[in-house]
Parts: structure tokens; sequence; C-alpha cells
């Protein structure tokens, strides 16, 4: 269950920011998650539904958009989307590559006021 | 109003992290991150491989469970310094943990510190502890399948070590398949075989670990 522990890093994010923009409530948070994380979409929910209280707002809405993984090729420098168990190059077949998207865990934005 | 953040959701462990792997490289200190499913044989590996160690390379153990110093006390009485951390329900040992225990290990006395990480294959993946490496132990028991079913960490580990050898003749373990999974998820993965029961293949194991603290220390 390390979607709560993630979801408490969300909230410190959070109160920081808020009071730097002197938001009392927050009332909508847009996160990016890839897909190579392992951060759960239902379980990072049930973790935002029991943080609701003194920052977030009872009918604040959670949103997450998940982000597919891609790799960047270091031999023929092309991309190539990946599925989640074949770290190859899609067009040479090279696995020499670096993953460029998809092991991401971001705050993208949040809203209140 | 809406306010742009686009701020990684671990920063605050990657910077606690990041401070760790800082003294480790002050005092030359080669840090390995041991991750496993419960049962796969981390302690039982650490119990037969640290007494090997050359010499010159002085360990110390973090272990970290739910609950109870069973294994920091197994540890113990192999003669390495070993420090129990109980994360009291926590699936897995984040940055914040470790540093807070940096100062009770003696880290001028060694230059090889293993962290034993709570049982499971999931979460801990997610963490950065500060660690040089990341090892996965998987044992014969657990299947071949292991690998796929859990990729972040087999992608993650840059050492693989496959526990239990000495039972692939009485389990369904598909040796072949586990490789090629491995292949296609990590292929420079740096990969062992081993017995901890019967100390078959850990020869190999112990000098890699040598060489690695080796280079550290010198060529840092």
């Amino acid at each position: 269950m390390h979607e709560t522990a993630l979801m408490e890093s969300v909230l410190v994010i959070l109160r920081e920011s808020a009071k730097a923009n002197g938001i009392q409530k927050v009332t909508k948070v847009k996160l990016k998650v890839g897909e190579l994380t392992n951060a759960l979409p239902e379980a990072l929910e049930l973790a935002f539904e029991a943080a609701k209280g003194d920052l977030l707002a009872q009918d604040a809405i959670l949103e997450i958009e998940p982000v597919k993984a891609q790799i960047l090729c270091r031999n023929c420098q092309k991309i190539s989307t990946i599925d989640w168990l074949n770290y190859y190059c899609s067009h040479c077949l090279s696995s020499n590559v670096k993953i460029i998207a998809g092991d991401e865990l971001l705050i993208d934005y949040y809203e209140g006021e | 109003m809406q306010v742009q953040l686009t701020t990684n959701i671990l920063k605050a462990n990657d910077a606690i992290a990041a401070l760790n792997r800082k003294i480790f490289n002050e005092k030359n200190i080669f840090v390995i991150n041991i991750i496993s499913s419960p049962g796969a044989g981390k302690t039982t590996l650490l119990e037969k491989v640290l007494p090997k160690l050359p010499p010159d390379i002085k360990p110390a153990v973090i272990e970290g469970d739910l609950t109870t110093t069973k294994d920091a006390e197994r540890i113990e009485k192999t003669g390495v310094f070993a420090l129990q951390i109980n994360t009291l329900g926590g699936c897995h040992l984040d940055a914040n943990m470790i540093s807070q225990v940096l100062e009770k290990i003696p880290l001028d006395e060694i230059n090889l510190l293993v962290i034993e990480n709570v049982g499971n294959l999931v979460c801990p993946a997610g963490f950065d502890l500060g660690e040089d490496m990341k090892m996965v132990v998987l044992s014969v028991t657990e299947g071949n399948d292991k690998p796929l079913k859990y990729p972040v960490i087999f992608r993650e580990a840059a050492v693989s070590v496959l526990n239990k050898i000495d039972l692939l003749n009485y389990v369904d373990f598909d040796l072949k398949q586990y490789e090629d999974d491995l292949q296609a998820i990590n292929p420079n993965q740096q990969r062992f075989y081993v017995s901890a029961r019967t100390e078959e293949g850990l020869e190999p194991l112990i000098m890699f670990i040598a060489e690695k603290v080796r280079s550290k220390r010198g060529g840092a």
C-alpha cells in the first residue's frame, strides 16, 4: 500500500504550495502517473478520499492521467511506445534504450480557493 | 484558482536519498538495497555471504521489517554490525528511515552497507534510499513467472540472485523461461544462481560484491 505514502507526499507538497498561494481549500488535484510506477489509480483514489479534511475539500476531485511508457533508442535514436515487458526498440530491436516516459509520478496542477 | 506544479510526488524522498548518497560517497561506502518477497532467503543469503567476504570488505547491515528484531539478531550472530528498523506496518523502507539511523551505524569503520528491505516485490521498487545498487532475490519455489508479474523491480535491479537452486529438481521452475523473461526486461542485469543453504554458487556473488566495494573505494 505505498499509494498511501504517495498521497501523504502529495499533501505535503500541496500544503506548502497552498500556503504560498493563499489557498484555503483544494478542490481538484490532477496527477500524471506513469504506467511503470506500480501506483494503482484505485488505491490512489482511496488514499485521496481518506486524506480529505483540513486541506482537501470534502467534494475535492482527483484526476489521474495515465502516461504510456516510451523509450528512446540509443542505437537508432527513434522513440517507441512499449508495453510493460519488452524494453526493446520496436524499430531496430536494440536493448540499449532509455525510458523517457512512463516512470513519472507528478502533480500536474491543482485548483483551490 | 489553478496552480500549475509539475512537481515530482517523490521529491521529498528523492531529496533525502540524495543526501544519504552524498554521505555514502564521502565515506566511500558501497550500498546495496536488497529486495525480495518474504521467504525468498535474503537473510539466509546474508548470513552465508557476509562471513565469506574478503578481509578488506567491512560490512554492516540495516534490516527492515514490519516488526521484531529477529533478522538483525541473526546477522549479529555472524559478527557483523546489524541495526533493525521496524516499519510498524509500512510496506517498504524510505530514504528518511535510513537517514534517521545513519548516526547509529559505524560508518567510519565500514565500506559496505547492505540494506535488507521489507519483504515485498512491489513498493520498495519505487523508493530510492541512496543506494548504489538494487539487488533482487527470487527463490525457485516462488515460480519463474515473477519477473513478468513484477517487472518494475526486475528492471530496476542491476543484480538478480536466484536462490534455492538446490530445489530445482523438486519444483516446476522453468529456468529457460526465467532467463528469457529477464533478458527482455533487463538485458544488462548481472545474474547469479545460488543456494544459500548448500552454499552452491555463492563464490561468484561474493567476488562480485567485493569488486564493487573495491572499485568504489578506488575509483570514486
